[in-house]
């Protein structure tokens, strides 16, 4: 089975990546779509200034977490914890953590396995 | 393709609003049913023979409309091999790199974060020469059989790291 992972990448490394798990790829697809609208302008200034924007988004599918370790390495050069939105929404990947962002009453909970600890 | 490179790491991603945005910037003519990336899949796999052997599969198994080899001539430091394929009717790209090659990527990129420009040839002429030599000791060590040493690494991140030390963001 394949996984997405969303993953919010500090560029200036100032925060660590956020690397959310989805086992429902529309879900990730919706929060990544509600992201880069939030920073369209940002967005749009970087591009006129011919700069990359300060946070990344991005997608990525993959069979486990190691895999995208190893496709998408520079993701994991810093610090960064993995979030697990299944554990947040009792069951329900997506829906809940897009419903509280709207409300701005989203705050990510690392899941407690080896893979959410965040590492540097 | 599991079966016969079990050791491959394979994941893709949908293109970032920000690199479609950037593309379409850079080629105003080109159209966005013409951007062949849109949909991209990575390969990682261990060396250059195992790199020919899964693109050869690939084309066997998919519809290929193009390939780009960018191991032995790279673009800018960048080395792999690219299909473009048709699937479902979405034309779809599949990179195909070795360890060492998906190293030097990771380098580069983080050189773009500071300066978008080095990824197509520009900025700090230090970081890209910097970048040229991790190039070409990717190639070596692939042809070698022999992995990127860590030291060779850490000094291209140094260069890149001293290169915009204080840039403002």
């Amino acid at each position: 089975m394949s996984l997405s992972f969303l993953v919010e990448h500090d560029r200036h490394r100032k925060i660590p990546t956020k690397i959310t798990v989805y086992d429902d790829w529309q879900a990730a697809e919706e929060r990544l779509f509600r992201l880069d609208l939030e920073q369209l302008d940002e967005l749009n200034a970087c591009l006129k200034a011919g700069k990359p924007v300060r946070m990344e988004y991005v997608v990525l599918g993959g069979a486990s977490l190691d895999t995208i370790k190893q496709t998408h390495s520079r993701y994991f050069g810093g610090e960064y914890e993995v979030l697990n939105p299944a554990e947040i929404n009792h069951g329900a990947p997506g829906e809940r953590e897009f419903a509280l962002a709207e409300t701005g009453g989203f705050t990510p909970t690392p899941v407690a396995d080896a893979a959410a600890v965040s590492v540097s | 393709m599991r079966v016969q490179h079990p050791d491959a790491a394979v994941g893709s991603r949908t293109k970032r609003v920000e690199t479609v945005a950037a593309k379409l910037q850079r080629r105003p003519e080109m159209a966005l049913s013409q951007i062949t990336d849109l949909v991209g899949c990575r390969i990682i796999v261990a060396d250059l023979a195992e790199q020919r052997a899964v693109v050869a599969q690939l084309t066997r198994i998919y519809d290929v409309q193009q390939v780009d080899d960018k191991s032995d001539s790279p673009k800018f430091g960048y080395r792999a091999i690219h299909l473009d394929i048709r699937y479902r009717g979405q034309l779809m790209e599949i990179q195909v790199q070795t360890r060492n090659q998906h190293l030097w990527q990771w380098v580069s990129e983080e050189a773009a974060s500071y300066d978008i420009a080095i990824k197509y040839g520009g900025g700090h002429p230090e970081v890209g020469q910097a970048l040229s030599e991790l190039s070409d000791l990717a190639y070596q060590c692939d042809r070698n059989g022999q992995d990127l040493p860590d030291i060779s690494v850490s000094q291209a991140r140094n260069v890149i790291a001293l290169a915009y030390s204080g840039r403002p963001g």
